[in-house]
């Protein structure tokens, strides 16, 4: 069993790095936080039945687990704390800049644990009908969650920029 | 740029994430797949003390069993073993509750079985707040009599004559200074955690 654990978690292994990068800002609390969740996924393994996609049960492991989870406070405000690695990705695509999606990602950043978890299986191209069961709320609240995650991305942007 | 646009680029995000990071079977080696050296900071002090309470409890079973065995062997040599024997079994039935409430605190975080993130929300701050009171009131009870013992040795060991009254308020003074203190150090280290569980809960319900 353990065997096919690694050969299912390793083939999905960019979700859990994904999460991590979501909601932590240090190398030190992404590394804890993917020790977490493997953890977690290892123990939840045998009680998978296969009915839902693998990627999916991963996500909903991984985000119950980052959500949950008691960590240890960081003093800074998490807005200035964002991690440099996040400014060194390579550039994002032909048309979109790098500053752009930096900003864009410094807004993310902002976003309540609840609302990054919706954004981040949106981003995944996630169903509304699939994002409803990994959060446990109904598909016409998903559409207004997301709505409203669009609109409070659109201010936060903005006033950065008013404000640079 | 709009949370759309975000999508595209969001696939080329962390490219090179997964060629720095270690093996998923690293992972679980070096960790041995034991849960009480795999959570997170808090959880691990959490570890740390379960450690500790076991090991001690471990160590005073084998001084009252070795006691115990020596009573039989020289029962001559230890005419108070009938004074001690209490001693010894409060101190180890504190240790057993003490064990019981860090090994019920690591389950909290056992979020495996919820099915969504709401039901994990949901079952961890119900986990941890039965587990906050029961302990609590398993301590209310405790405190006073272990204090109780403590009180009594130390007062034989310095040879001090104390009625039972005042020997009973200061078991309750201690139990009461100990009780506030564990109050305060979990006001200080969950409480916030669990405010932010509650929020995340109402953020999912409300629209």
């Amino acid at each position: 069993m353990k065997a096919e654990f690694i050969d299912q978690i390793t083939s999905h292994e960019r979700i859990i790095h994904k999460v991590c990068r979501m909601y932590c800002h240090s190398s030190e609390d992404r590394q804890d936080l993917f020790q977490d969740i493997v953890l977690q996924l290892w123990k939840a393994f045998p009680k998978f039945r296969k009915e839902s996609k693998i990627s999916t049960w991963i996500y909903r492991i991984a985000l119950n687990t980052a959500i949950t989870r008691l960590r240890k406070e960081t003093k800074k405000p998490p807005t200035q704390d964002i991690d440099h690695d996040i400014l060194q990705i390579p550039t994002p695509g032909l048309l979109l800049k790098e500053e752009q999606f930096n900003s864009m990602m410094q807004a993310v950043d902002r976003l309540t644990k609840v609302e990054k978890a919706i954004t981040l299986l949106y981003l995944e191209e996630h169903s509304y009908q699939e994002i409803a069961q990994v959060m446990g709320i109904s598909e016409s609240n998903v559409g207004y969650k997301i709505n409203r995650i669009k609109h409070k991305l659109r201010n936060t942007i903005q006033k950065n920029h008013d404000g640079a | 740029m709009e949370l759309d646009d975000l999508k595209n680029a969001w696939q080329d995000y962390l490219t090179q994430e997964k060629e720095t990071s270690q093996p998923i079977s690293e992972h679980l080696n070096k960790k041995n797949m034991n849960v009480a050296d795999t959570l997170s900071k808090l959880s691990s002090t959490t570890i740390y003390w379960w450690k500790f309470t076991r090991n001690v409890i471990i160590l005073l079973f084998a001084c009252l069993m070795l006691n115990v065995l020596l009573f039989f062997i020289f029962p001559e040599r230890f005419q108070n073993l009938e004074n001690a024997l209490p001693v010894f079994g409060m101190v180890a039935f504190y240790g057993l509750v003490t064990l019981w409430a860090y090994y019920e605190q690591v389950k909290i975080f056992d979020i495996a079985d919820a099915v969504n993130i709401k039901a994990a929300l949901k079952n961890t701050k119900e986990r941890f707040k039965r587990w906050y009171l029961l302990t609590t009131l398993i301590y209310v009870i405790v405190f006073p009599l272990i204090y109780y013992v403590v009180v009594k040795v130390v007062l034989q060991l310095f040879h001090i004559e104390l009625s039972l009254l005042i020997e009973v308020g200061i078991s309750g003074a201690l139990s009461i200074i100990s009780l506030l203190a564990n109050h305060l150090y979990y006001k200080s280290t969950y409480f916030k955690w669990l405010h932010s569980l509650q929020q995340s809960l109402e953020e999912l319900d409300t629209r």
